[in-house]
């Protein structure tokens, strides 16, 4: 672009040359310390054409007296000076925050400067993203972005994010993540699977109003990011990068489970203590250690007659160690770009290896490899091409059920005791609660892998027809071929149907599973932008078709019983037990055409008009329209305010929304063996859910140093999609039918607030503060209230879909808590005399506390049923993320605190093991006596698995999300050691989910998605992650 | 460059023409058949009808059903894990009443079982419609078969409705009652009677032709001949007819006379379906209450094999653990079927009185990887509907004379029963509780109900569930039953018991 203006400054001259009372002036420009500011532009102002200065600040101009020079640089405040007679000028410029000048180009008529949106878009730029480089874009966008939340479903490595932008839109049926657009590529694999490396900028579209240009898809928002090209090159220049991380991923905290039980040992119990527990009434056969089965084993354990669980192990081990590790993570990055006059390339490579915590397995490995290429054919032709190729392995717990079983486990338990013919991880390693298994053996003995080829590309050409109109021609691809195989060994052990001389287990003799499925997206799309200036007025437009296919086939199969061991084929089975199959398509037509008029940079209005049409649509619904219209008005540009360096205001209106699932519109019967099973009465009228939004913002910069962004946006939701319930009998046996009905509302308060607090040559501090507040509640429904969300082991749901209820309120049971509470649900014969409030806040039988006759109890409603309501929410008071980059000379610190108020989680995973006696808080050594409960009261509480308020859990908590300390080696010191070969030497130690401030008592207040905050049983944890990365330009 | 601008205005063209072209959007669903693909076409209702018996199957023995918490109800299997109400309906006292809101959290056992005989229903229903509406079969023998069999399966989950629900929907596109609204429902007694209706149909359509019902449709060894199948509608008649009264005075009011008839020309074979590896035929359930870890024989059965066992193990932490049998006169079967426990798994904070000192390890080998036959109708099953219904009608020699020739003797290797009724009602008790422990589903439910046996405080059956009130518009609380000292009217709850 330089280059280009330095060329028309050549021309200009030319021309300028021929008039008169012109002369050529010098002079530099620097910065308010003195340093000069090279490639500042430098015109003249209402005329065309203008330099730029070179790399000690300098230019040369031809002015006539009377012209005002415009200097303006990235990074300072533009300044106008008079041309009197001076022939040379020294223009200092001040240094303004960048925010203004970035400029957009996702949802909007044509590249807009930040200055001039009128609608909200965050960029974050490459140096935002890789102060701590993230291992996948899949956590490159917490604390950064306001309005924008995540959660991790999973914490295994590999494993896809769970993004939402604002608030939450749409009824559980559809997911709340954004459209993500990958060089303009609809990506539809994860976003785990993409590099960070590569990433230049990332722009996050977050409301329905500012999303609405892509249509029935963005109801959610969209995620924009755009890679690395050559052209941000010099010509004829090239570019090596080459970074290597090596790090270290752990578990930041262990559960606290009980190392105490309630029964009574047996006198002699201490002579076996080291070998196992001798408990009182058990009689062992000779020679028996750990606590596994053995049908030689008679008797019972009994409680002693306290029932406290204060009664020591004969052995205590600490067995969460035996299944989480400390596991490794690589990074080997290199890319190469390179720019000539015609041509720019940017190629590279990552390998990226996640081990995760759990022992025996693999974990995630991914290789990217990346070609952006663009090509100058003509004048007006050029042609495009970007492409990622990926291959991911991953190797995670085949059951997650170890997770479970490791908690359940007394801690007396031997886990490396060996099974009857040898084999490893004795699988009954409990004798008592015999139906928990070694979580140690699945692991080791089922093979699990997973792999996955995918290939995402585009390709383009942009014809130039004249100065103000130009045609984009896009073909994209994306291809992903995904498999899965789990082999289970013919000599798998199981627990039951065995002998006395295998203890009871049999081999199950094993089994093959296998899926493999591709899919297929492919769009097309042509665009017409339109840009010119008459007069004072910029307009920009564009006019646009696309049209897109998605194909996606698939495929499983499992047979069970191998005839010969560790032939793992299916012509190794005598037939194959089930198998199943799917084919789906989908075509869109999407036609939009979008408007921005721009008066002199201070009055701004868009406008644009959408037309979707899917198949995915019922047959009378197949069409649907978006539109947005939006203004700004930039008041500094009108008005000076003193201290106010930019202000401006904005508001938009706009319409976007969410494709129904593929086969909703249809009517469904399940097929089995060719016999088909009516399920789903068909739905023609079904249309995408339509959210629409309104949101107003102001931007500001003040002091010099400051920023300010705040925008509220409240937003409606309709034609929600619900899978109703029918009367099968009187639906030709159908189930259930998708329709739209019921309306979510919704509003949101962004603030961003960045402060560049110093900003010297050799010191620099600056901040960036995002918060949001987000309200969703579900203001219409016209079924009956209804329960969602996956819970683990059978466990009940407790995420309750109910008119004038907030979206993520939690329902379920509760206990008595208050006397006031207690008197009006006593029971015949009874006064309120005969009850107290005990220590934990609950309300007991008089005189009962710290006995087994002490317990809860449950909560009524004045009818006489049980007490079913509002038990907790899952939606957070407020999210704020603090980052805060400071450096000095070469070092730089960065650190990315991540605060999350309120917002409960359900710990589903306490209420579990509780049953089991295993939790932490039913151990009573070393409890004060007044205090002591006993094993009774617990499971009063426990109550099978009763969805109960007791099991709510504030969730809020204050991370140190990212930490880095870095090192850059000087330019003087690379020149001198390496004589201009390495321009860049970058050393650091990074820290990811280092430390967290909680009241929560599971693993990591992060836990479950956004929508259904539950931590379950079967969830990997998150870990923390220790790296040292060191990164070489050449 | 104009070629260019005229290349691109083309291709631009092209694009659009294409966006206009109507049939893009066009896009079926290719991987289910359409309602005209399913009932249209004579070989797709063949085909449909051989699904039928799967779903009810899977309805009475998957999971997610009633099928263990009867058994626990019905103290035949003990298991005080909280799984699918195992818990919640073998509390001692049973203090707990059936929760029947939607938000409980094993509401979706009953509306599961309901959901798959309403399903049987509808589908068998749409097939007849579609027979009598015209559509041809070609074959006369698979019409014939394709008939009798969807009204056997209405027969069977009708039966079941009637057997484990206070009242149901008679629904049946051939007769008036199409659309009901939430009042119309009928009691179970009616419910009862359509399934013989049913039946009876099959059973005419299935004598006066003659078929072979491929294995697949029944998930059998080998294929069925019309004759067998026409056994088979006998024995799930008269089992509707015996194991529906909810208390000894509806035992009484039963016609014994037609059971018998029934009864008489019912399998001579045992009905076993095979496993195939946890995928059409799993009795799931069976599997749970029988798995090391979780089901265990209630001592109410250990007592009845040999009298010298408790019959109840007390809820004391000090109740003596019962040795390992060593009486002579004991059932044979304590140590063919079942096996010695010397130590519990159950939780015994969850109360002691789950516990138990034996096991049932008859269907081990099966449950090691659901691969093999399991009996769904013992022919000691119809032998013993035969007895009883001689028993009841005065015949008690030849009610003694079946037993006496049954699995009581051959495998229990127990005495000769008298000709008495105590006697004789007593064997067959017996024989359901031992030897058809956890075939079919809640035979010992049924059992205990009719004999007044069901501890005090059990629900003799279960109400509409709450998802399918929903559906019809019904606003919560929901009606229920079960609980002591509130409900027990020996209609709904058990007001006596065993203990």
């Amino acid at each position: 672009m330089r280059k280009f203006a330095s060329l028309l400054t050549v021309l200009m001259l030319l021309c300028t040359l021929a008039f008169a009372q012109t002369r050529t002036v010098t002079g530099t420009v620097k910065d308010d310390n003195g340093q000069p500011i090279p490639g500042a532009s430098v015109t003249i102002k209402g005329k065309k054409g203008g330099t730029s200065t070179d790399a000690k600040g300098a230019f040369k101009l031809v002015v006539s007296t009377g012209n005002t020079l415009v200097i303006t640089a990235v990074g300072y405040a533009q300044r106008e000076v008079s041309v009197d007679n001076s022939s040379s000028f020294d223009i200092n410029l001040i240094p303004q925050r960048t925010d203004l000048t970035e400029v957009i180009v996702t949802s909007v008529a044509g590249a807009t400067t930040k200055a001039n949106m009128t609608v909200s878009v965050t960029k974050l730029n490459a140096d935002k993203l890789t102060q701590v480089p993230a291992t996948s874009m899949a956590s490159a966008l917490q604390g950064k972005v306001a309005g924008l939340q995540m959660a991790s479903p999973q914490g295994n490595p590999g494993s896809e994010p769970d993004i939402q932008l604002r608030a939450d839109n749409n009824l559980p049926n559809v997911g709340s993540g954004p459209l993500i657009l990958i060089d303009g590529v609809i990506l539809n694999g994860s976003l785990a699977d993409i590099n960070a490396d590569d990433v230049e900028s990332i722009e996050v579209v977050k409301g329905a109003a500012a999303s609405a240009l892509y249509g029935s898809r963005a109801g959610n928002g969209v995620i924009a990011i755009t890679t690395k090209r050559g052209s941000r090159l010099n010509v004829n220049t090239v570019a090596v990068t080459v970074r290597n991380e090596i790090g270290f991923q752990n578990l930041p905290k262990e559960l606290s489970l009980a190392t105490h039980h309630q029964y009574a040992l047996a006198s002699d119990w201490q002579q076996y203590q080291g070998q196992y527990t001798k408990y009182a009434g058990v009689t062992y056969p000779s020679g028996y250690t750990g606590a596994g089965y053995s049908p030689l084993i008679s008797g019972n354990q009994t409680p002693d007659a306290d029932h406290y669980m204060d009664n020591p192990f004969g052995v205590t081990n600490d067995l969460q160690k035996a299944i989480f590790r400390t596991g490794n993570n690589f990074t080997n990055f290199v890319s190469v770009s390179s720019r000539s006059e015609k041509t720019n390339l940017y190629t590279s490579f990552e390998n990226n290896v996640q081990q995760g915590i759990v022992v025996f397995t693999g974990g995630y490995q991914r290789q990217n490899f990346r070609l952006n290429l663009d090509q100058q054919i003509a004048k007006w032709l050029k042609i495009s091409t970007s492409n990622l190729y990926i291959t991911t392995e991953t190797n995670q717990p085949s059951d997650a059920g170890s997770f479970f079983n490791v908690l359940l486990m007394t801690p007396d338990v031997n886990l490396y005791q060996a099974n009857p013919d040898g084999q490893p991880y004795y699988l009954r390693t409990e004798q008592f609660l015999g139906n928990n298994t070694n979580p140690l053996y699945d692991l080791w003995k089922y093979k699990p892998d997973s792999k996955d080829r995918h290939w995402i590309g585009d390709y383009s050409a942009n014809v130039k027809f004249t100065s103000w109109a130009n045609l984009d021609l896009n073909q994209t691809i994306e291809i992903e071929d995904s498999r899965y195989t789990l082999v289970v060994p013919k000599d798998t052990w199981t627990f039951s149907g065995g002998t006395a001389a295998t203890n009871g287990e049999a081999y199950t003799n094993g089994s093959l599973s296998q899926n493999s499925s591709e899919s297929i997206n492919k769009n097309t799309q042509v665009t017409l932008n339109l840009t010119k200036k008459f007069g004072g007025l910029d307009v920009k437009g564009k006019l646009s078709y696309l049209y897109e296919n998605a194909h996606y086939e698939g495929f499983n199969e499992y047979a069970s019983q191998f005839q010969y061991p560790d032939v793992p084929v299916f012509a190794n089975f005598t037939n194959i037990t089930s198998g199943g199959s799917s084919i789906t398509d989908s075509r869109t037509q999407d036609y939009f055409a979008i408007a921005s008029l721009n008066w002199k940079n201070k009055y701004l209005v868009d406008g644009m008009f959408r037309q979707d049409g899917s198949s995915l649509f019922g047959s009378n619904a197949r069409w649907n329209s978006y539109y947005r219209i939006s203004g700004a008005y930039r008041i500094t540009q009108d008005i000076r305010i003193p201290g106010i360096d930019e202000l401006k205001i904005r508001a938009a209106y706009g319409t976007a929304g969410i494709r129904p699932g593929f086969d909703w519109q249809y009517e469904v019967f399940l097929l089995s063996n060719g016999v088909a099973t009516a399920l789903q009465e068909g739905n023609n009228d079904l249309k995408p859910s339509n959210t629409a939004e309104t949101e107003v913002g102001l931007d500001a910069n003040f002091l010099k140093k400051f920023s300010l962004e705040a925008v509220y946006a409240s937003s409606v939701t309709t034609n929600q999609y619900l899978n109703v319930p029918l009367v099968a009998f009187l639906n030709n046996g159908h189930s259930q039918q998708w329709q739209n009905a019921g309306t979510v509302k919704s509003n949101t308060l962004e603030l961003t607030l960045g402060a560049d607090w110093v900003k010297h040559k050799d010191f620099s501090w600056s901040t960036n503060i995002v918060f949001s507040r987000i309200r969703q509640k579900i203001t219409s429904l016209p079924i009956k209230p209804y329960l969602y969300g996956g819970t683990d082991g059978g466990g009940g749901q407790m995420f309750y879909i109910k008119q004038g209820e907030t979206y993520g309120a939690m329902y379920g049971y509760d206990y008595v808590r208050t006397l006031d509470q207690m008197s009006h649900q006593l029971p015949a014969g009874k006064s309120i005399s005969d009850y107290e409030v005990n220590s934990d806040g609950f309300v007991v039988a008089k005189g009962t506390q710290g006995t087994p006759q002490e317990a809860v109890i449950q909560l009524k409603s004045p009818d006489g049923s049980l007490w079913y309501g509002k038990i907790g929410d899952g939606n957070p008071n407020f999210n704020m993320g603090v980052s805060n980059t400071l450096k000095y000379k070469g070092i730089s610190l960065y650190f990315l605190i991540d605060v999350k108020d309120g917002g409960d989680v359900y710990n589903a995973r306490s209420e579990w093991i509780t049953r089991d006696n295993r939790n932490g808080i039913e151990d009573m050594y070393g409890v004060d006596p007044s205090k002591k409960k006993t094993y009774d009261y617990f499971q009063s509480i426990y109550n099978v698995n009763q969805i109960n308020r007791y099991w709510v859990e504030n969730a809020g908590y204050i991370k140190l999300r990212e930490v880095s300390l870095g090192y850059s080696f000087s330019n003087k010191f690379l020149d001198r050691t390496f004589k201009g070969v390495v321009k860049g030497i970058t050393a650091k130690a990074i820290g990811r989910n280092l430390a967290t401030i909680t009241n929560y008592s599971g693993y990591d207040p992060e836990v479950g998605t956004l929508r259904t905050p539950y931590d379950g049983i079967n969830h990997y944890p998150n870990f923390r992650n220790i790296a040292f990365s060191l990164q070489f330009d050449f | 460059m104009k070629k260019i601008k005229f290349l691109s205005v083309i291709s631009l063209a092209i694009f659009v023409a294409l966006g206009c072209k109507k049939s893009v959007l066009e896009v079926t669903d290719q991987n289910t058949p359409t309602f005209k693909d399913v009932y249209s076409d004579g070989s797709s209702l063949v085909k449909v009808a051989g699904g039928l018996f799967n779903t009810i199957y899977v309805g009475e023995h998957a999971y997610n059903g009633v099928e263990m918490c009867l058994a626990t109800a019905a103290d035949n299997v003990t298991c005080s894990w909280g799984n699918q109400a195992m818990r919640d309906m073998s509390w001692e006292p049973r203090n707990h009443a059936w929760d029947n809101s939607a938000a409980y959290s094993y509401a979706g056992i009953t509306e599961f079982t309901w959901a798959q005989m309403y399903g049987t229903i509808g589908v068998a229903a749409n097939i007849l419609q579609a027979i009598y509406g015209g559509t041809k079969i070609d074959n006369p023998g698979d019409e014939a078969m394709t008939r009798s069999v969807s009204r056997f399966t209405q027969g069977v989950a009708y039966g079941n409705l009637a057997l484990l629900f206070d009242k149901a929907y008679v629904v049946d596109s051939l007769s008036s009652v199409h659309n009901p609204g939430y009042d119309n429902s009928s009691p179970y007694t009616s419910v009862a009677n359509a399934a013989l209706g049913y039946l009876d149909s099959a059973i005419a359509i299935a004598s006066s032709s003659s078929f072979t019902i491929p294995a697949s449709w029944f998930g059998t060894a080998s294929d069925m001949s019309s004759s067998d199948f026409v056994k088979l509608c006998n024995t799930c008649a008269a089992r509707i007819l015996s194991y529906t009264p909810r208390n000894k005075t509806q035992l009484q009011a039963v016609n014994w006379a037609k059971v018998k008839t029934y009864a008489d020309a019912g399998i001579t074979t045992d009905f076993s379906v095979v496993g195939d590896s946890y995928t059409n035929w799993y009795d799931e359930a069976g599997d749970y209450l029988t798995y090391d870890g979780w089901g265990l024989t209630d001592m109410y059965v250990v007592n009845l094999m040999d009298p010298t066992e408790p019959a109840h193990w007390d809820d004391s932490p000090t109740f003596p653990y019962p040795p390992v049998s060593t009486n002579p006169n004991a059932d044979k079967r304590l140590n063919t079927d079942f096996e010695y426990v010397s130590s519990n798994w159950l939780n015994p904070t969850r109360g002691y009185y789950h516990f138990s000192n034996y096991r049932s390890n008859r269907y081990d080998q099966l449950y090691i990887s659901d691969i093999g036959p399991k009996p769904e109708i013992m022919k000691a099953e119809n032998d013993m509907l035969r007895a009883e219904a001689r028993a009841y009608t005065g015949d008690l020699a030849g009610a003694a004379a079946i037993i006496n020739a049954s699995t009581w003797k051959t495998r229990g290797g127990l005495p000769d029963v008298a000709a008495d009724l105590t006697s004789i009602v007593n064997a067959i008790h017996h024989e359901r509780f031992v030897e058809m422990y956890t075939t079919g589903m809640g035979l010992q439910f049924f059992e205990m109900r009719k004999l007044n046996l069901l501890q005090k405080g059990t629900p003799l059956h279960f109400p509409i569930p709450a998802q399918e009130m929903q559906k019809f518009g019904q606003n919560p609380p929901y009606y229920t039953f079960g609980d002591l000292y509130s409900t027990e009217d020996g209609i709904n709850t058990s007001n006596a018991g065993w203990r």
